[in-house]
């Protein structure tokens, strides 16, 4: 088997890493800018916010951590709670220049950060409409998963758990049924408290997998990136090798005793 | 006469100096027929100078214009539009970079 060929493709982009890696809520870009290295990770997300035109003179910004040579930004519409609010923001990203991409976040409320699915699936027609490679955050339910792949989204990504609160993969079966579902890349965004949950999510199916808080916020973020580039290629790779069926009862490995 | 002309000079020169600069730039602007407008940037109203463009605002903030998107009234404006997009009082303009986020 050639690992080297197996590729990610989301639009016309392609990636050889699985991992899509946040760049929110690290105690210093340094650090961040360290994590992301360790993680191998090529597309990292960001987030749309207002200048502190406060803030001194030549104070460093996210940018110039991130080298956009190495890293494909894709922005995201968090803090969203309408589908209007999301699609101004998928135009001002667009205006900033990453491309016409976006991952669409339109949550519900602030309590569960649980997307809201109407307003969600309307943003992604509305998106579609005006061009954009949606990337639509979503619950774990397979017939919303359809239908946002129907409305013309690029990519699927079902949440494992809630944003940032570590449960992993709650619904494994609902996560397996929208893969085998899908003509879209399917990448598991949100809820990773470990590395087992991301190897989880892959030998379950799923094209890739995003987190943020998983390593942001774990005691030592670089070593936890590094662990989460490593359980993205084992689920991967358990996934492609076919793992065995689940059977009630013994199955010898050794030979029986025949002397 | 000559005294109170002296006087009356005295006094304004007294009052000029006791103003803060921002006075005296609005008297100068007054004199050479500028006028300012206020606008409210990223929440807090800010004073310009009229007649200024959308680039000029950017690039008086330091900003480099490769980095930020501007949204004036709710509109984005395109990269190709900020040259020549003026600003008018009462406008509200939002700049906007790219932060850590999930």
């Amino acid at each position: 088997m050639n690992n080297q060929e197996d590729l990610l493709k989301i639009g016309n982009r392609t990636f050889r890493s699985r991992l899509f890696v946040g760049t929110g809520k690290y105690a210093t870009f340094g650090l961040m800018a360290e994590a992301l290295e360790a993680s191998g990770c090529e597309v990292v997300t960001v987030a749309l916010r207002r200048v502190n035109l406060n803030a001194p003179k030549g104070e460093k910004t996210l940018l110039d951590y991130i080298d956009p040579k190495r890293y494909t930004i894709l922005p995201n519409t968090a803090g969203c709670y309408t589908k209007d609010d999301a699609i101004k923001i998928a135009r001002i990203a667009r205006e900033l220049g990453i491309g016409d991409w976006v991952k669409l976040e339109v949550l519900a409320d602030e309590k569960t950060l649980f997307p809201d699915p109407v307003e969600t699936l309307e943003a992604t027609i509305a998106l579609v409409k005006e061009g954009f490679e949606v990337l639509a955050y979503t619950s774990d339910d397979p017939v919303l998963a359809r239908r946002l792949e129907d409305a013309g989204a690029t990519c699927v990504m079902p949440l494992g758990s809630p944003i940032g609160s570590g449960q992993g993969i709650i619904n494994r079966n609902n996560i397996r049924l929208i893969v085998e579902n899908a003509k879209v890349p399917i990448i598991v965004d949100a809820g990773v408290g470990t590395a087992s949950d991301v190897t989880i999510a892959m030998e379950l199916g799923a094209d890739g997998v995003l987190l943020n808080t998983g390593i942001a916020c774990a005691k030592d973020p670089v070593k936890m990136a590094h662990a989460m580039r490593h359980a993205i290629e084992a689920g991967r790779l358990a996934y492609r090798a076919g793992r065995i069926p689940i059977k009630r009862y013994a199955a010898a490995s050794s030979p029986m005793l025949d002397f | 006469m000559a005294q109170t002309a002296l006087d009356f000079l005295r006094a304004s020169a007294n009052l000029f100096s006791r103003m803060p600069t921002s006075v005296w730039i609005g008297f100068l602007s007054l004199a050479v027929g500028f006028r300012m407008i206020t606008i409210c940037l990223n929440g807090e109203n800010r004073t310009l100078p009229a007649a200024c463009t959308v680039a000029q605002l950017i690039a008086d903030l330091g900003l480099g214009a490769r980095r930020v998107a501007v949204v004036r009234n709710g509109e984005v404006v395109p990269r190709e539009a900020q040259n020549s997009t003026l600003l008018v009082e009462g406008d509200c303009v939002d700049v906007i970079h790219m932060v850590g986020g999930g």
